[in-house]
């Protein structure tokens, strides 16, 4: 057991909103448009083809499911979307201001 | 420093994304769901071990900063493939004004297996993230299954307390915007910004949010701006130096740059001279300045040298993240010439705890040792299919 006198923890840990948001981001009614797709079915003249949400959700299915964003299906195929989850529309563009000078398609920044 | 293993709590899942850890499972290229906290297993140390490794963690952080020191005043920006002119007087501004710049975090990769030397892998001093889970489920973890003991972990404070010691520096009369990019689809940048926005509040600053994607460019005023065109003063950015300064708006960065003392109107958090310490060109140079260190790896830029015949070596590409563009060489095989720029490091296999490869990623808050999370891969690279477990001190 450490010795009494100096403890190397934090004595508390709180967090306030941040929970709030966690919870809010794990909801499933925060998501866009999304829907489940094997990754593998790609075709040139119908995009991807949807398959159950089980597929994105669990991890014993035979197929390789990826949620895909903002796609138009046409018989139960789904293409002119993404695999990147969209970003939420920015406010206030016009007045001499450009937005998008940053990131674009890198991927995580973290290390 | 053991492993051992135990029961994940019931409801764990759910308990951790309240923690903030909103990434508990990784997809991995087969197309499972594994989990990223990993409580089916954790480390204990001893109160000696954490105090040699806090020690060494200080050394390290102290012999970084003499390394950045040296960079600047023998102009070896080249070595770091700093090309650009307007980049190293920014980043040399930067690292002479550094006492008037906020700089709040790094991480420290360790090889470690609890006998001998700590080894230091590299230092992720610009953008580092694993520090939710460190700060928050960790801690949680042990006050649900190790009541009353301890955990090199002392984070939370730090943090805070980092915010309120260096709120003067901020430009007065603005909020201090938390930045990530929102093409991390993983949630884990967003947590990570989330978290530290809200250790800043809890330092009494007024904060705000905005995606690096939506920070907009004022042509009129000729400065960086918010949703609602207010100016951005300050910014905590999870987006690296070397992105900051080449993406479009990288002209207008350097154009605007508060460096310390109101020398612009838009400070960034990491400060610029981080990128001294996050590029992997500083392993050769610590190796440079102090060959044979013991908590040094023999470590060079022009190639692999004898490391090629003798223990093998690992090339690092000088700005990879999360393992990367990593190569391992074992000795006697052929040097493979590699056309980006790289760091050539002794290769020293991380430790296997009952088939895991483990690396330490010790924490330090502003010049201070401040924490511990671990991570475990199957493989020799620590990449993004690495998993995540506590620690205590028993």
């Amino acid at each position: 057991m450490a010795d009494a006198g100096r403890q190397l923890r934090s004595g508390t840990v709180v967090l306030g909103g941040m929970g709030l948001l966690a919870a809010a981001l794990t909801a499933c009614s925060s998501e866009p448009d999304k829907r489940c797709v094997d990754r593998d079915s790609y075709n040139l003249a119908k995009g991807y083809k949807v398959v159950a949400d089980k597929n994105c959700k669990s991890t014993s299915t035979s197929v390789r499911g990826t949620w895909y964003y903002e796609g138009k299906k046409e018989d139960g195929w789904v293409e002119g979307g993404s695999f990147i989850k969209p970003r939420k529309s920015s406010g206030g563009s016009g007045h001499g201001v450009s937005r998008g000078g940053f990131g674009g398609g890198k991927g995580s920044s973290g290390g | 420093m053991q492993r051992h293993t135990l029961n994940p709590r019931p409801g764990w899942q759910r308990t951790v994304e309240e923690q903030g850890l909103i990434y508990p499972l990784t997809r991995h290229s087969d197309g499972s769901l594994r989990p990223y906290w990993d409580e089916s297993a954790y480390y204990s140390f001893t109160l000696d071990e954490v105090e040699a490794l806090e020690e060494v963690v200080e050394e390290l952080h102290r012999m970084c900063l003499a390394a950045a020191d040296h960079i600047v005043t023998r102009d070896r920006f080249s070595a770091l493939g700093i090309t650009d002119p307007r980049v190293a007087q920014a980043v040399a501004e930067a690292w002479q004004r550094r006492a008037e710049l906020p700089s709040v975090y790094g991480r420290f990769d360790l090889r470690y297996d609890g006998t001998g030397s700590a080894k230091l892998l590299e230092y992720n001093a610009d953008t580092p993230t694993s520090l939710v889970e460190a700060a928050s489920p960790q801690w949680f973890w042990m006050e649900d299954r190790f009541p009353g003991a301890d955990q090199w972990n002392s984070l939370h404070e730090r943090l805070v307390a980092a915010w309120k010691r260096q709120a003067a520096l901020l430009p007065p009369g603005s909020p201090l915007y938390f930045a990530h990019s929102s093409d991390d689809e993983l949630g884990e940048d967003l947590m990570t910004v989330a978290y530290l926005k809200e250790t800043a509040e809890q330092a009494g600053l007024v904060t705000d949010w905005i995606s690096m994607e939506e920070i907009g460019w004022d042509r009129l005023s000729g400065r960086f701006v918010d949703n609602q065109l207010r100016f951005i003063r300050s910014c905590f950015k999870l987006y690296p130096w070397e992105w900051l300064t080449t993406d479009r708006f990288g002209g207008h960065v350097l154009d605007t740059l508060d460096n310390g003392g109101g020398t612009g109107t838009t400070l960034w958090i990491e400060p610029a001279w981080k990128m001294l310490l996050s590029n992997k060109a500083l392993l050769a140079v610590l190796w440079e300045l102090y060959p044979g260190h013991p908590n040094l790896l023999p470590a060079y830029l022009d190639g692999p040298r004898e490391l090629a015949s003798t223990t093998g070596y690992v090339a690092k590409p000088l700005l990879g993240r999360e393992g990367a563009g990593v190569t391992i060489h074992e000795p006697g095989t052929e040097p493979v010439p590699r056309e980006e720029a790289c760091c050539y490091q002794e290769l020293a296999p991380l430790p296997d705890f009952d088939g895991n490869r483990v690396v330490l990623g010790a924490w330090v808050v502003e010049d201070e040792s401040a924490g511990l999370g671990i991570r475990e891969s199957s493989g020799l690279i620590t990449d993004e299919f690495a998993r995540f477990l506590p620690h205590v001190i028993l």
